[in-house]
């Protein structure tokens, strides 16, 4: 009765002194040492250990306590694979037992035999319905552990479980804030219509303030396959500028594991991998790097390193690095619509200058030659010439006309407003120097903006393939369906058409992203060159014919 | 919407046994009343000009207008033999000039019609020509060549149909892949570009100076190559060849 009494009043005490601490939110480590400590001495034991599951069977040493009072190292990884309590407390989330270490296996039960450890039992920490760690507890000598003793850890693994979800609800909350507020900052910087240049710093800048490490970086991948450096805060200075390309990354490195894998990365030790020594000059060992989307697109990747890298670091990051996308899609389409803006005035400029250009040079001249002829033909010592000459003048006059008839088609077929899209293609089509398939599927009319934008996209390809394409055939495909219209021209020439190179391209893509629409072009050398864009044929991408829904 | 007077000249009202019969036969140049010509064109300079051009080839013009309600009332009182319309007028200068054709034709069937346009659309042709014969669609530029456009004028108002040779010319070079026209002759081409213009047998001997017999066989060859029907009228013929072409 007295023992039993005692137990449980000690036990009672060593509750109230771990709840104390719970209570007062004590450091994760100082609670944990209390609690190894409290435990190995109430049930008798020789060592007590608590340890934390990470992902891939692995668990981290938290704190330990001994007997003896002899340092056992805390913060190391040991891998649970085999038969050893761990394991048995992972795989069941339940208390579990090793009482003979002559069946256990694995790299665990070694070390347990290497010191003489005869029996453990251990209890799992769960946390929010995960097995988040596991409190063991063993002897050396002989040890007869008490009956109860999964009940008895089981009283302290519960609290332990209590304080951490509290302190991990915590560090959630404080992390959130502190995200939002680095996103704050991000947005008011974007909204301001900030260069993306300082857009990337700042985003780099706030990462390295959020993870606390030395250095991070901002790479960006691009289209032709290679990478640019966009943004470098902290403690090192690569090799290449901000703004260069980033070259002689190890093969094996983040910016080519990310890249190829589209996911997260970590190098723990860049000594131990090919072409890291680079890296490694610099001071930095170890980094994790997680990749940016932008619209669903592998944009780039962020980098923070050197360590220490905790295990969750990846996800943390990603969380960061969702909105960050956002940030970097804001003012990426923020700078594409101004660089489009300044195009299209440009293109209106250059279009305006060839229209008078043409007048002056043609018509205006002719007309003035003309006038001139006339003049003299009507000069007294003319006599019976005057007649020819005129009908001659008047013949050059309809080839003046002839000409700014056709001029006027470039400036804007009337054939579109008047016919619609269908009989204007099919027009451009025959007038077109290589054969031309055109395939128009629309029941009416469209909304004119539409009608000019699926023109145009078709007449500049027409021009491109009899003019670099060395194409055969054309075939122009276009449908109305749903609210959008499809519009697709391909040719079979040689292909190799770059849509950033020549401004006849590029000012399309101007025209249907300003209504709204796609435009992709797809041209690999020898393959033939097809443009595929789509326009949404709704009322607010223009306006529609008062007949609809008749 | 400017109210612009149109006028009907007194000192030529219509001649009494000529009103409301059927449109004089004949090869035009023959017919000995003066034809009556209702002429319909915002622009007043290029309007004067076509009249007085028109009067002095042995026309009538009997009302002039610049838009196309006025050119209706005009034709429905003094019921000319000739409308020679601008498609594009106000107030909206579109295509108000082919409504009003439409309407003259549905009301007026005998009354032989020019529109003039200052860009020629095979859509718009087709339009024109699916309402009957003795219809003209013709770029404006073309009544600066004053004894072609007077001939042309002529065959419209003795039942022909006439299409503009510069539209012909875009749906005959137009290029395809596997073209039904390769299988034609040099010769042949110019014959099926003629017989889409709105020529007869005749009209065609004389343009490539070879006889009527010669043409004859000529169209017999295109229309078997290209799978063409035998067509009773020119009318039908033009309208034939020019869908084909559209389509082809």
């Amino acid at each position: 009765m007295g023992d039993q009494t005692r137990q449980l009043a000690d036990e009672q005490a060593a509750l109230r002194r771990v709840a104390t601490l719970v209570a007062r939110v004590a450091p994760a480590d100082e609670l944990f040492a209390a609690v190894v400590a409290e435990v190995g001495r109430l049930l008798a034991a020789d060592y007590a250990r608590l340890a934390r599951y990470e992902p891939g069977e692995v668990i981290t040493v938290m704190s330990t306590w001994t007997r003896t009072g002899s340092q056992l190292p805390v913060g190391q990884r040991l891998a649970i694979a085999g038969k050893n309590v761990s394991m048995l407390v992972l795989q069941t989330g339940r208390p579990a037992r090793v009482d003979d270490f002559a069946d256990a296996s694995g790299p665990i039960a070694a070390e347990a035999r290497a010191h003489g450890v005869r029996c453990t039992v251990g209890a799992p920490i769960i946390v929010e319905g995960r097995v988040w760690g596991v409190m063991s507890v063993g002897a050396i000598q002989e040890w007869t552990p008490p009956a109860d003793i999964e009940a008895r850890l089981a009283s302290f693994t519960d609290l332990l479980a209590t304080a951490i979800a509290n302190a991990k609800a915590d560090q959630e909350l404080r992390e959130l804030a502190a995200t939002q507020a680095a996103l704050r900052r991000l947005a008011m910087l974007v909204a301001r219509g900030e260069q993306p240049e300082a857009v990337f710093a700042a985003v780099t800048r706030e990462a390295l303030r959020h993870f606390g490490l030395g250095t991070a970086r901002m790479i960006r991948f691009e289209l032709d396959g290679t990478a640019t450096l966009v943004a470098n805060e902290g403690k090192t200075t690569p090799d290449v500028g901000v703004g260069d390309p980033w070259v002689g990354y190890p093969p094996n490195g983040l910016t080519a594991t990310v890249r190829r894998t589209g996911r997260a990365a970590r190098v723990d030790d860049y000594g131990a991998i090919e072409g890291g020594e680079a890296t490694l000059r610099e001071g930095i060992r170890s980094a994790v790097a997680v990749p940016i989307h932008v619209d669903g697109r592998l944009w780039g990747l962020i980098a923070v390193g050197p360590g220490p890298l905790p295990p969750d670091l990846e996800q943390r990051m990603a969380a960061f690095t969702d909105l960050v996308g956002t940030a970097v899609a804001n003012a990426q389409t923020r700078a594409e619509i101004i660089a489009s803006r300044a195009r299209i005035v440009a293109a209106s400029d250059d279009a305006r200058r060839q229209i008078e250009r043409d007048l002056h040079d043609g018509a205006q001249q002719r007309l003035l030659a003309l006038a001139l002829r006339l003049r003299s033909a009507v000069a007294p010592n003319k006599g019976d010439e005057a007649g020819a000459e005129i009908m001659d003048v008047a013949a050059d006059v309809m080839a003046v006309t002839d000409e700014l008839r056709e001029m006027c088609r470039g400036i804007h077929p009337a054939i579109l407003s008047s016919q619609g899209l269908r009989p204007a293609l099919r027009s451009l089509g025959r007038r077109s120097a290589i054969p031309v398939e055109v395939d128009v599927r629309i029941d009416g009319r469209l909304p004119e903006p539409v009608e000019v934008g699926a023109y145009y996209v078709v007449s500049e390809m027409l021009t491109n393939a009899a003019k670099h394409a060395r194409a055969s055939v054309v075939e122009v495909d276009v449908e109305a369906s749903g609210a959008r219209l499809r519009v697709r021209v391909r040719d079979d020439g040689v292909g190799g058409a770059d849509s950033l190179q020549g401004s006849g391209l590029i000012g399309l893509k101007d025209r249907i992203d300003a209504l709204g629409g796609t435009f992709s072009l797809h041209s690999p050398a020898g393959a033939g060159t097809t443009v595929c864009c789509e326009l949404p044929t709704s009322a607010d991408a223009g306006h529609t014919d008062s007949g609809a829904g008749e | 919407m400017a109210a612009e007077t149109f006028r009907l000249r007194a000192a030529t009202a219509p001649v009494v046994d000529n009103r409301g019969m059927p449109s004089p036969t004949g090869t035009g140049d023959a017919t000995p009343d003066r034809q009556r010509v209702v002429l319909a064109d915002d622009d007043v300079l290029l309007r004067e000009g076509i009249a007085s051009l028109l009067e002095r080839s042995g026309f009538d013009v009997v009302g002039q207008t610049g838009n196309a309600v006025e050119l209706l009332a005009l034709v429905r009182s003094a019921r000319p033999e000739l409308a020679i319309i601008d498609i594009r007028m106000p107030p909206g200068h579109a295509t108000e000039g082919l409504e009003a054709a439409r309407v003259i034709r549905a009301e007026l069937p005998g009354t032989a019609i020019v529109v003039l346009s200052a860009h020629v659309e095979v859509d718009q042709a087709m339009e024109l020509l699916a309402d009957g014969e003795r219809i003209g669609y013709l770029l404006k530029s073309r009544v600066t060549d004053v004894a072609a456009f007077i001939e042309t004028v002529e065959r419209i108002t003795a039942g022909a149909s006439v299409v503009d040779p510069s539209l012909v010319q875009e749906l005959v070079k137009a290029r395809r892949r596997r073209d039904p026209l390769d299988a034609l002759s040099p010769r042949e081409h110019e014959v099926l570009a003629l017989m889409a213009e709105g020529a007869s047998n005749a009209g065609i001997a004389s343009r490539i100076v070879v006889t009527e017999g010669t043409v004859e066989k000529h169209v017999r060859s295109i229309l078997t190559k290209l799978d063409l029907p035998e067509s009773g009228t020119d009318h039908r013929r033009v309208l034939a060849v020019l869908r084909f072409l559209e389509a082809r």
